[in-house]
C-alpha cells in the first residue's frame, strides 16, 4: 500500500478512529497489528523478516542487558546478524550474487535454468539500523533491555516510519510507547499542517518537477545540450529533495495524530554553508546514526592513539569512512560508493582547508561570503547526485562528457517556467523555515493568512494530483 | 570536582584547538554548534580531551547539540558523568 493513495487514508482513518477508543496498553498492540497489516499488504516476505529480526534483536538484547561475562559476545553477535543480512540482502538486491552464481554454474547446464529474485525486505535497510543502534546503546547502559516485546516490535515495525524513516533511537522512542499519549488540538494543528506541507513538497514540487526530468537523461546524453543536462541535473536535485522531505512530512504528521512524535529528518539542507553543516540538515536521522556509530568511534579511537587532530588522517578518515558506509548502505553499486566517496572528499578538503583558521561566527561573515559559501555547497551537493542518479559508473562518465561535448542546439520554450514555479515554492518554503527556524513558521501567521494558504495549497495538491502525467504514489527512498 | 575549574579548562581547549584563536571571548551559555563556532562533529575531540582532562567518559551517543551546545552544558554532563 502506497503513501499516496485512497487505500492508505481510509488505512490511517481506521487505525486513529480503532486507536482513539483503546486504553494505552490497547493501542500499542492495535498499533503493531495495523504495522504487521501494512506490511502485509507490501509481501508477506517481509513481514516474514521483520518478525525474525525483531525476535533475535530482543533477545540479543536481553541477554547484553543481563550484563555477563559474554556481554560483548552477544553484541557482536547481534551487530554481526544484521549487517551480514542487511550485507546479503544489499548485495542480491544489486545483482552481485545472481552473477556471482551464474558464474559459478556456467560450466553446468543448470545456468540456463536458474534464476533468482530475492527482494530487498520492505523498511529493512531502516529497521535493521535501529536494531544495531538498539543493541549499542543497551550495551552502553545508554538505554534499558526492553522487556516488553509488544513495544519493541512496535519500535521496530511501527507503520509511518516503516518505508524510508526516519531512524529513530530506541532510547527515545520506547519511552514514548511506555506513557500516556496526548493527541490535544496542538498535536492535531501540527499534525495536520505537516502533512499539507508534505503534500504540497510531493504532489506539487515533486510532481511538477518529475514531468520535466528526461528518463533518459543518463542513458543518452547525447541528445540533449550542455544547459539542458545542467538544468535537469538542478531540478533532480530539487525533485529528490522534495520527494524525500515530502514523505517524511506527511509521516511525521500521521504520527503527530497518535501522539508518537517523530525525529524530523530535514532541515533546509540547500542552505547549508559547508558539507559538514549539509549532513547536519539532509537525511539527519541517517546523518546522526552514522556519526555515532561510526564517525565518532573511530575519530576518538583516532585520537586516543595521539593521532595529532590536525592531521590529514584524522581530519580525512573519518568522514571518508562514514560516507562511504553510507554509500554501501543506499546500494552497492559502484555509483552509488563514488557518491559516498565524493561527499566524505568534500567533507574532509573543507576540514583541512580550516584546520588551522581561526572561527569566526557565521553571522560575523560579510553577507556575500555567507552567500557564496551556501552557493558552493550547492554547487558540489548538485555535481554529487549525477552518480547518485545515474545508476551507473559508466553513465557518469558519459553524463560529463556530454556535458563539455554536447553540440545540441538548446531547446528553450516557455515550458521551462513550470519547473521554476515548482523551485520557487520549494525556496519560499526552504527560506520560512531557515528564517524563523520552524519547520511550521506558517502557523505564525495570522489566521486569515493561514486560511487563504490552506486554500490555495489544497487547490494545487488536487490540480496536481489529477493533472499529473507521472506516478506520484512511490518515494525515492522506498527503493533504499 | 570544581564546575568553575571544569569551565576554564573545557574553555582553554575549545579556544585554542577548536576555534584556532586562544583569546575568542566565549561566555558560559553561549551557543557553540547552534551559534556557528563548531560544527557537532568537533565534539570527538572534546570527548577524548573530556576523558583525558576529567577521567569522564561520556558515550558517543551523549555526543549531542542538545547535551553539548554550551560551557555550561558540557560541564553539567562532566558533573553528571562523575558522578
Amino acid at each position: 500500500m502506497q503513501i499516496i493513495s485512497w487505500q492508505f487514508v481510509v488505512f490511517v482513518l481506521v487505525v486513529l478512529a480503532v486507536y482513539y477508543l483503546l486504553p494505552r496498553r490497547g493501542q500499542n498492540i492495535w498499533l503493531l497489528t495495523a504495522s504487521i497489516g501494512f506490511l502485509a499488504t507490501w509481501n508477506v516476505y517481509s513481514v516474514v523478516v521483520l518478525v525474525v529480526t525483531v525476535l533475535v534483536n530482543y533477545y540479543a538484547g536481553r541477554k547484553i542487558w543481563r550484563g555477563d561475562v559474554k556481554q560483548k559476545k552477544w553484541l557482536w553477535l547481534g551487530i554481526g546478524v544484521n549487517l551480514a543480512a542487511l550485507f546479503f540482502f544489499r548485495f542480491e538486491s544489486s545483482g552481485y550474487l545472481e552473477r556471482a552464481i551464474r558464474a559459478l554454474l556456467s560450466l553446468s547446464d543448470l545456468v540456463n535454468s536458474f534464476e533468482m529474485r530475492i527482494l530487498l525486505p520492505v523498511g529493512f535497510s531502516y529497521y535493521c539500523l535501529q536494531a544495531i543502534s538498539y543493541l549499542v546503546d543497551v550495551a552502553q547502559k545508554q538505554c534499558k533491555a526492553s522487556t516488553n516485546l509488544v513495544d519493541f516490535a512496535l519500535y521496530m515495525a511501527y507503520f509511518p516510519r516503516m518505508l524510508s524513516g526516519p531512524i529513530e533511537r530506541a532510547r527515545s522512542f520506547l519511552p514514548l510507547l511506555s506513557t500516556q499519549r496526548v493527541v490535544d488540538n496542538e498535536a492535531i494543528s501540527r499534525g495536520f499542517t505537516r502533512i499539507i506541507i508534505g503534500l504540497v513538497r510531493k504532489v506539487v514540487i515533486a510532481g511538477i518537477l518529475s514531468g520535466y526530468i528526461a528518463k533518459d537523461l543518463f542513458s543518452s546524453p547525447a541528445s540533449y545540450s550542455t544547459l539542458e543536462l545542467i538544468f535537469q541535473v538542478f531540478l533532480y536535485a530539487v525533485w529528490v529533495y522534495n520527494d524525500f522531505a515530502g514523505y517524511t512530512c506527511i509521516v511525521r504528521g500521521i504520527s503527530d495524530f497518535l501522539g508518537i512524535p517523530l525525529s524530523p529528518n530535514f532541515n533546509t539542507p540547500y542552505f547549508a554553508h559547508s558539507f559538514t553543516d549539509f549532513w547536519n540538515r539532509w537525511h539527519i536521522s541517517l546523518s546522526y546514526w552514522l556519526r555515532d556509530y561510526i564517525f565518532f568511534p573511530l575519530s576518538r579511537h583516532l585520537l586516543r592513539r595521539k593521532v595529532n587532530p590536525r592531521s590529514a588522517i584524522y581530519l580525512a578518515v573519518p568522514p571518508l569512512a562514514a560516507m562511504l558506509a553510507s554509500g554501501l548502505w543506499h546500494n552497492f553499486g559502484a555509483y552509488m560508493i563514488f557518491w559516498g566517496l565524493l561527499h566524505g572528499i568534500f567533507q574532509a578538503l573543507e576540514k583541512l582547508s580550516a584546520r588551522r583558521k581561526p572561527v569566526v561566527k557565521w553571522e560575523d561573515r560579510p553577507l556575500y561570503k555567507r552567500l557564496a559559501s551556501i552557493a558552493l555547497v550547492f554547487l558540489g551537493v548538485v555535481l554529487t547526485w549525477i552518480p547518485f542518479a545515474s545508476g551507473s559508473l559508466s553513465r557518469v562518465g558519459g553524463f560529463m562528457k556530454a556535458v563539455f561535448t554536447s553540440t545540441v542546439i538548446p531547446d528553450i520554450t516557455t515550458l521551462w517556467l513550470i519547473p521554476f514555479f515548482a523551485i520557487t515554492i520549494n525556496f519560499g518554503l526552504d527560506l520560512l523555515q531557515y528564517r524563523h527556524n520552524d519547520e511550521l513558521a506558517i502557523r505564525r501567521w495570522p489566521v486569515f493568512a493561514q486560511s487563504a494558504l490552506l486554500a490555495i495549497a489544497l487547490l494545487a495538491i488536487l490540480v496536481s494530483f489529477l493533472g499529473s502525467q507521472t506516478a506520484l504514489a512511490s518515494f525515492v527512498y522506498q527503493g533504499f | 570536582m570544581d564546575s568553575d575549574d571544569v569551565k576554564v579548562k573545557l574553555k582553554t581547549f575549545i579556544c585554542t584547538e577548536l576555534l584556532n584563536n586562544a583569546d575568542y571571548p566565549i561566555m558560559d551559555d553561549q551557543p557553540l554548534i547552534t551559534g556557528g563556532l563548531m560544527d557537532s562533529f568537533s565534539l570527538a575531540q572534546v570527548g577524548v580531551f573530556v576523558e583525558d582532562a576529567f577521567g569522564v567518559y561520556i558515550p558517543d551517543t551523549d555526543l549531542t547539540v542538545k547535551n553539548m551546545d554550551t560551557l555550561n552544558l558540557i560541564t553539567e554532563k562532566i558533573l553528571e558523568r562523575a558522578g
